[in-house]
C-alpha cells in the first residue's frame, strides 16, 4: 500500500452523517478534518474505505453505496467501488 | 425472479455492446478527429469508468441533487438571504465568478458534447454525454442562484457577453478556446485532467467553503452541489490519462506535453481565484498559499507518485507556480485594484484587519513587498486621488493576463518579467518562460490571440475612449470603480440602516 | 514545431500586425521599481511621433500620479529599449530611434526606488 495520502471531503449535514461514521468506524486511523466551513474533510495514508453494510446499519436504512454522490465534494486518490463497498486508494 | 446483477455487470452492459462497426463508410471518417493528434488507441474496451453510474442511477441523483438546490434558493430569497452576508463587497467575488467561470462551465458542456461524438468507444461515449449534461446543470444552477444577487447588485447582468469580449475575462475565456480548438484527446487531458483533476479543489473547495463563512448559504449549495459532479469528473480525468498512456507508448510523450501545458494555462485562470479568496472574500477561511499547499503541493505530489509507473512526472514549472503562491493574490489584485473603473466590479483597499491577516498568511512577502503599495495608493486616496491607472496594460500572448508578474524564480521579485519571442517578423511578449515556451511551441496558434487590449487599439471594440468600451461591454456606470459609496455599498448601508457618510479612511 | 492539423494546414495569421492598428504601431512603456503604478503600459502611437512628445505628454499623464515622478532627474534617467541599453535623440520620431511594432521601452531613475523605497 502506498505511504500517499487520500482524502474525501464531505458535506457536512445530516445525509452524510451515516457516510461519516462509517468512515470513522472503518478506518481507525483517518484523520478527521473540521476546521473548514461547511465540510468534513477525511484524511488516511494509503487508501479509505466504507462498506455497505457498516452504513446500512448506521443509517438504520439500506443504504445504495452510491448515494455518496449526493454529499461528496471532492476526493483524492483513485476510486474503486462495488454494491458492496467503496474504497479510495493510491496503488 | 431473475437475480440483480451486480454494479460492474449493470456498468458494462450500459457502456459495452452499443456500438457497431460501420459498413459504407471507413470508420475514420466516421470518428475523422480520432486519430490526426498521434493518439493510438489499441482497444477501447480497456475503458473503465471508475464511478460506474448507470444512466437510471445518474438521473435519480442528479435530480436529487437539484431537489435539494432549488429548496435552499428558494429559502435564501424569500428570507432576503442576501442581506445577511459579512458584507457587499463579498458580491464582487461572485461577479468574477458568474462572468468568468460560469460561461467556463457551458463552455465544457459545448466541449464534451463534442468528445462524446468524437471517440469511437462506447464507454467513452457515456462518459462525455454524462459530462456534458452535468455542466450544462452547471451553469444553469449557477445562473439560477446568482439571479436573486442581479436583483440587489450590480455586474451581474450579462455576464455571457461579458466572457466574449472583457479585458479580464479573456483570460478563462482563451484558455478554453485554447483546449476546445484541440483535438479530442488534448481537450480531454487539458479540462478533466489538467484542470479538474489537478486544480478544480482550488477553485471550489477553499472558495466555496469561504461563501459559507461569508454568510452565502446559496452559493456554497450550488458550489457544493457542483462539486459532487467534479468528484466524478476528476476521478474520470485520471482514468483517461492512465488509459491513454496504457494503450501505446507513442502516447506518453504527447500526453505529458499537454500535461505541462495545460497545466500552466489552466494556472495562469486560477489567478484570478487567488485574488477573490485572499482579498474579495471579506473573511477568509483559508488562504491561496494554504490552499495550494494542501491542493497542489501534497495532493498532486501523491498523484504523481502514483503516476509515475506509466512514466509521467509532474507539470513543466510547477515549481515556478509553487514560487508564485506566496505573491500571486497579491499582484493580480494590484491589478485589478488599478483597472476597476474598466471592469463590472468595485475593489477597494484591504481594511486593517485583512491586511493584518494577509501579513499572517504571507509572512515572508507581504509586510516587505505588498503592504507599502497599499500604503500609498492610502495615501493617494486621502488627498481625493484614488489610482487608477491612466493607461491601459501590455498583456501576455499566451495566458492574456496582464504582466503584472515578476521574476520571482530568479529572487527578484520586484523585477517585471518579460520574455520575448519572434515569429513571422513580428515580436510577441510573454509572462514568463512557462507562458513562452507554449508561444514556442505553437506560434500559429498564438499568433491568431484576440488580446483586448489590442482589439480596442484597433478600433474593434465600440470606440476609442473608454466609455465607448464599457459600453460595448455592457457594463452600466455603476459598476465599476472603488467599492466605497459605490452604489452596492450604498444599498447594503441603506439595508442595514448604517449612515451613508463615507467614513474617512484610517 | 509545427501544430497538427485534420482538415488541410493550419492558417496563417497575425491579429495584431503593424497594417491592422490604422497607421499607429503598439508600443509598450514601463518604469522600473515602480510597481505601484502597475505592469507595462500598452499605446498606440503614431510612428513619427517624437521621442519628445512620449516623454514629454505621454509620460506625466499615465506616471505622474507617483510621487516619484516630479522627483526624476531626467539628466541621470536611462532607458533599455528591448532589452538593449538606449540613448534616444528626443528630436526624432519613433522610427528614427528604432522604436517599432511591439517594441519595449523601459526607464530606469536612479536613486528612485519607488515609494519608501519599496519598489512599489
Amino acid at each position: 500500500m502506498s505511504e500517499s495520502k487520500v482524502f474525501i471531503i464531505l458535506q457536512r449535514n445530516e445525509d452524510a452523517r451515516p457516510f461519516v461514521e462509517a468512515f470513522e468506524q472503518e478506518n481507525p486511523e483517518a484523520v478527521f478534518k473540521y476546521d473548514q466551513p461547511g465540510m468534513i474533510r477525511i484524511e488516511n495514508i494509503g487508501e479509505l474505505k466504507i462498506t455497505e453494510e457498516v452504513v446500512s446499519e448506521l443509517a438504520g436504512r439500506d443504504v445504495d453505496l452510491q448515494e455518496l454522490h449526493l454529499v461528496l465534494v471532492s476526493l483524492s486518490g483513485c476510486v474503486d467501488e462495488d454494491d458492496d463497498y467503496f474504497k479510495v486508494s493510491w496503488n | 425472479m431473475a437475480k440483480k446483477l451486480n454494479m460492474r455487470k449493470r456498468y458494462e452492459l450500459l457502456t459495452r455492446g452499443l456500438g457497431w462497426e460501420p459498413t459504407y463508410q471507413p470508420k475514420e471518417k466516421v470518428f475523422p478527429q480520432e486519430s490526426y493528434e498521434g493518439i493510438k488507441i489499441v482497444d477501447w474496451d480497456k475503458w473503465e469508468d471508475p464511478f460506474r453510474l448507470t444512466a437510471e442511477a445518474y438521473w435519480k441523483y442528479q435530480a436529487e441533487k437539484d431537489k435539494k438546490l432549488y429548496a435552499i434558493i428558494d429559502s435564501f430569497a424569500q428570507n432576503n438571504g442576501h442581506l445577511n452576508l459579512t458584507n457587499a463587497s463579498y458580491i464582487n467575488a461572485l461577479k468574477i465568478f458568474i462572468q468568468g467561470v460560469s460561461p467556463l462551465e457551458y463552455g465544457a458542456h459545448r466541449g464534451f458534447a463534442n468528445l462524446a461524438r468524437q471517440f469511437s468507444g462506447e464507454g467513452a461515449q457515456i462518459a462525455c454525454q454524462m459530462q456534458s449534461i452535468d455542466e450544462l446543470r452547471h451553469v444553469q444552477t449557477q445562473i439560477h442562484t446568482l439571479s436573486h444577487y442581479n436583483k440587489h447588485f450590480t455586474g451581474l447582468h450579462d455576464p455571457f457577453h461579458m466572457h466574449d469580449r472583457v479585458w479580464y475575462l479573456s483570460v478563462p475565456k482563451s484558455y478554453f478556446d485554447d483546449a476546445r480548438s484541440a483535438g479530442p484527446f488534448e481537450f480531454m487531458t487539458s479540462i478533466s485532467f489538467a484542470f479538474e483533476y489537478i486544480l478544480t479543489n482550488l477553485l471550489f473547495v477553499p472558495f466555496m467553503s469561504g461563501a459559507a463563512h461569508n454568510g452565502d448559504m446559496a452559493t456554497v449549495t450550488f458550489g457544493f452541489s457542483a462539486q459532487s459532479d467534479e468528484s466524478r469528473h476528476m476521478t474520470l480525468g485520471l482514468e483517461i490519462i492512465k488509459f491513454i498512456v496504457e494503450q501505446h507508448e507513442d502516447n506518453l510523450e504527447i500526453v505529458q506535453g499537454w500535461i505541462d501545458k495545460h497545466f500552466w494555462r489552466a494556472y495562469r485562470v486560477l489567478g484570478l481565484v487567488s485574488a477573490m479568496q485572499d482579498y474579495m472574500l471579506p473573511d477568509s477561511p483559508m488562504s491561496w498559499k494554504e490552499a495550494w499547499d494542501i491542493y497542489f503541493v501534497d495532493n498532486c505530489g501523491a498523484l504523481f507518485k502514483d503516476l509515475g509507473r506509466y512514466g509521467l512526472r509532474m507539470p513543466k514549472f510547477h515549481e515556478q507556480a509553487t514560487a508564485e503562491a506566496e505573491h500571486l493574490s497579491h499582484q493580480i489584485y494590484f491589478t485589478l485594484y488599478q483597472f476597476s473603473h474598466a471592469a463590472a466590479f468595485q475593489t477597494e483597499i484591504p481594511s486593517k484587519e485583512k491586511m493584518d491577516w494577509l501579513s499572517e498568511k504571507y509572512p515572508n512577502t507581504f509586510d516587505k513587498y505588498y503592504r507599502p503599495r497599499w500604503e500609498m495608493y492610502a495615501e493617494m486616496e486621502k488627498q481625493g486621488k484614488r489610482y487608477f491607472n491612466a493607461g491601459l496594460p501590455q498583456l501576455c500572448q499566451v495566458c492574456q493576463v496582464p504582466m503584472c508578474f515578476t521574476e520571482i524564480s530568479k529572487g527578484k521579485p520586484l523585477d517585471l518579467s518579460y520574455r520575448l519571442s519572434e515569429y513571422n517578423g513580428d515580436k510577441f511578449h510573454t509572462c514568463t518562460d512557462a507562458c513562452k515556451a507554449i508561444f514556442d511551441h505553437e506560434p500559429e496558434k498564438y499568433s491568431h490571440a484576440w488580446l483586448p487590449v489590442h482589439q480596442i487599439f484597433q478600433g474593434n471594440c465600440g470606440g476609442e475612449e473608454i466609455s465607448d468600451v464599457l459600453k460595448f461591454y455592457h457594463f452600466n456606470p455603476e459598476d465599476s470603480g472603488e467599492y466605497k459609496g459605490s452604489a452596492d455599498d450604498i444599498s447594503w448601508r441603506a439595508a442595514h440602516g448604517e449612515n451613508n457618510d463615507i467614513e474617512e479612511s484610517a | 514545431m509545427t501544430i497538427k492539423t485534420n482538415y488541410g494546414a493550419y492558417p496563417l495569421g497575425n491579429k495584431d500586425a503593424v497594417e491592422n492598428f490604422n497607421g499607429n504601431q503598439l508600443v509598450y512603456f514601463a518604469w522600473d521599481d515602480h510597481l505601484g503604478l502597475g505592469t507595462a503600459f500598452a499605446f498606440p502611437f503614431p510612428p513619427e511621433m517624437p521621442f519628445a512628445a512620449l516623454k514629454g505628454e505621454v509620460l506625466p499623464n499615465v506616471c505622474g500620479a507617483h510621487p516619484d515622478f516630479e522627483k526624476i532627474v531626467w539628466s541621470t534617467a536611462t532607458w533599455i529599449l528591448d532589452g538593449e541599453n538606449f540613448i534616444p535623440d528626443e528630436s526624432k520620431n519613433l522610427i528614427e530611434n528604432g522604436i517599432g511594432h511591439k517594441s519595449l521601452l523601459r526607464l530606469k531613475t536612479p536613486g528612485l526606488t519607488g515609494y519608501k523605497g519599496s519598489g512599489s
